[in-house]
């Protein structure tokens, strides 16, 4: 089993930092794990790419994902810039968008309103929703590849005290809410 | 013999090189902070301010002073390390040749890092490369794992009193360095039983209250005669590198292979060359071209000085062809690993120098076999082909 | 990306100014307004016309001409809140972008 995922957000949301948790988590439940950040223009808003690779098998390479099984989008604004074309090859992607409304993307889609999660649960730093976390509450929910027990316990790598309690809150948050909302 | 509790996670190179050189019991540092090796600088930094490292964490002002005093401390005795990318490897250019010629055992991290103009902060091997002939032995890792395990076994190497030179390890910037990847972390007593302190008096000593000069003025025959040992120090470095990585395996449970790693080469027809990360991507193609039947497989340089001769003669006689590919470009010659293995290819194996991803542009395990598959199918067509060098970029093999 | 790879001879322009020169031009880095999580309003009502933050955005898409106080360029304006944080009247608020 192998699946590859691609993170796209804007520079300042946390991508990379989700990226990392979601592979220890990943290694946690046994499995092998990789994630590339594509970093460049490294500033404030910007799209950012980061790589996420799952596998039962050692994984050797450390080419791009051009092909993902999966896309999370981390702000719906995002797909008005980047056109998904470049992603679609043999496979067809499920997509994740953090979206309080359905969003068309001709496949297989999921929403949660990931930033709606972090403004009542108070996840903003400096005038930022902090929508990392909670997205991969709803990624254990799209993907079942881990719990969300191991994702709670490898936050406690992560964060600390009422942060971590805040991240705790978002991601069982996000896992109920996230729903199917597939419009072709 | 106690159990085994290793610690699997992920982890990005860059904290992976902090871990080993903690674990290596270093006890100083000097370095300067440098996109994609900061990391390195701060998380030492954090691990000595919080006391979790016993050792003495130098704040320098350059580069250059970064080796001038990780290179003086390894002169006083204690084990020493740095860590640099690209322009800063640059910078302190002139202190490399002194470390390596005064034959002091340091280890340096250089994370792997285009040389600019124009500015560019992504990977390709040119930067540690500069190195080549100064001296230094040179390490490329293709993965996290092998970067601990190759900066535990640097000191080991360095600090063999059969060799006392510096060691640099190349690990690429970004798919590397800030990469998070499995890894396993051994026991510290597995690390200590492997590498014990540093005979501090190799290979000599400054210390107080003795009067002597290193490298001073001499005659030019004891010149040569100091740059002949060193070869000769680097050719007993092969067998050091070799045993090191067999008594690594022995305690620790993962080897390597020495100088190279053979990748599916038996009985292969068409040999492949590469070093650092991007290997791991040929493997893939590797096994993407086997299952197509292709014989095929991948002769992965570890270290690239000492070189491994040896084992490229005996890998390339009897092939049919020979493909190297460089993340590096030696101007007005060809890839510099193509120039290097260029020597042992034999005028009628045929042979491709590929010159691809400089400046960090992305070659995939897709293109990889593609090329493998042009040069196979040119091989094939016109019954021998030598180029020696041709470029990839955008889906294209060229000739200019 | 599987397509027969043949070595073809390729005549480069050895011009290297092509790679090397980069002159300044609107928008060069693309359209950063695309950017944005939050949009700079300002209360023209508010503003004393002071140049503050025409000075510090680090975009240059603020226009001032004294006595017409500001316009922000918002194809461009990447939503830092610089603009907000210096105005010594609070004149300019941070709004969330409708997602
Ligand atoms: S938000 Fe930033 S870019 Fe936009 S106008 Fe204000 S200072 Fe300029
Ligand atoms: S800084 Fe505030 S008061 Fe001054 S011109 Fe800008 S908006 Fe107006």
């Amino acid at each position: 089993m192998k699946i590859e995922i691609l993170f796209l957000s804007r520079g300042g949301q946390g991508a990379v930092t989700a990226s990392r948790i979601l592979a220890s988590t990943l290694v946690e439940e046994g499995l092998y794990a990789q994630a590339i950040p594509e970093f460049g223009a490294e500033r404030r808003g910007a799209v950012v790419k980061t790589y996420i690779r799952a596998s039962t098998q050692p994984i050797k390479t450390h080419e791009m994902i051009k092909n993902p099984d999966l896309i999370v989008v981390f702000s719906r604004g995002i797909l008005d810039i980047i056109d998904l074309k470049i992603f679609i090859g043999d496979k067809n992607p499920v997509f994740l968008i953090n979206s309080s409304t359905p969003v068309k993307t001709g496949f297989k889609t999921f929403v949660v309103d990931a930033t709606g999660i972090a403004i009542k649960t108070g996840l903003v730093v400096a005038g930022w929703p902090v929508i990392n976390t909670a997205l991969l509450g709803s990624l254990s929910k799209v993907t079942g590849l881990y719990r969300l027990e191991t994702l709670i316990k490898i936050l406690g790598v992560f964060f600390k005290g009422e942060l971590l309690e805040k991240n705790i809150e978002a991601v069982k948050k996000a896992y109920e809410q996230t729903h199917e909302a597939t419009q072709i | 013999m106690k159990s085994r509790e290793r610690i699997k996670t992920a982890m990005i190179g860059n904290h992976a090189v902090a871990q080993a050189v903690k674990m290596a019991r270093v006890k100083f540092i000097a370095a300067y902070p440098i996109t994609p090796q900061t990391i390195i600088v701060e998380r030492i930094a954090e691990m000595v301010e919080r006391g979790e490292m016993e050792a003495e964490f130098v704040n320098v002002e350059s580069e250059f002073a970064a080796l001038s005093t990780t290179m003086g401390a390894a002169m006083a005795g204690v084990r020493a390390f740095t860590a640099t990318s690209s322009h800063g490897l640059l910078y302190m250019y002139e202190l490399t040749w002194w470390t390596a010629g005064a034959r002091v055992p340091v280890v340096m991290a250089v994370v792997n890092r285009a040389i600019g103009p124009p500015w560019n902060i992504h990977t390709d091997h040119n930067d540690i490369l500069t190195l080549r002939d100064s001296g230094w032995i040179i390490a490329m890792a293709e993965n996290v794992q092998e970067t601990f395990d190759m900066t535990i076994q640097a000191f080991k190497i360095a600090e063999d009193p059969k060799v006392m030179l510096p060691v640099a390890i190349g690990l690429e910037g970004f798919i590397l360095s800030h990469t998070a990847e499995y890894i396993e972390l051994p026991d510290q007593w597995e690390i200590d039983q492997f590498l014990p302190p540093r005979d501090p008096d190799k290979p000599y000593r400054f210390r107080l209250g003795e009067k002597f000069s290193i490298g001073n003025l001499g005659e030019d025959a004891n010149h040569m005669m100091l740059k002949i040992a060193a070869m000769k120090a680097m050719y007993n470095a092969k067998k050091v590198i070799e045993e090191s990585d067999h008594l690594y395996e022995k305690i620790i449970g993962r080897g390597y292979g020495g100088l190279v790693e053979r990748y599916r080469l038996d009985d292969a027809k068409y040999v492949l060359l590469s070093t650092g990360a991007w290997s791991g991507t040929i493997k893939d193609a590797v096994d993407m071209l086997r299952d197509e039947g292709y014989s095929v497989g991948l002769l992965r340089l570890r270290f690239i000085r000492p070189f491994p001769t040896e084992e490229i003669l005996k890998t390339l006689s009897g092939s049919k062809g020979v493909i190297v590919f460089d993340r590096d470009i030696s101007l007005g010659k060809s890839g510099v690993l193509a120039t290097e293995v260029l020597d042992y290819v034999d005028r009628d194996i045929s042979f491709w120098g590929v010159v691809a991803g400089l400046g960090g542009v992305d070659v995939s395990s897709k293109e990889f076999a593609s090329i493998v598959k042009g040069f196979v199918g040119e091989v094939e067509r016109e019954g021998f082909t030598r180029r020696e060098t041709v470029y990839y970029l955008n889906n294209e093999v060229f000739e200019i | 990306m599987s397509r027969k790879i043949i070595v073809k001879k390729i005549d480069i322009d050895i011009d290297p100014t092509k790679y090397l020169v980069a002159r300044p031009k609107k928008g060069a880095a693309g359209r950063t307004g695309l950017w944005r999580t939050f949009r700079p309003v300002v209360k023209l009502d508010k503003c004393i016309d002071c140049g503050i933050c025409w000075l510090y955005c680090p975009e240059d898409v603020i226009f001032w001409e004294k006595g017409l106080k500001i316009k922000i360029d918002y194809e461009y304006c990447k939503g830092c809140g610089i603009c907000s944080s210096v105005c010594p009247v609070k004149a300019i608020e941070m709004v969330r972008e409708e997602e």
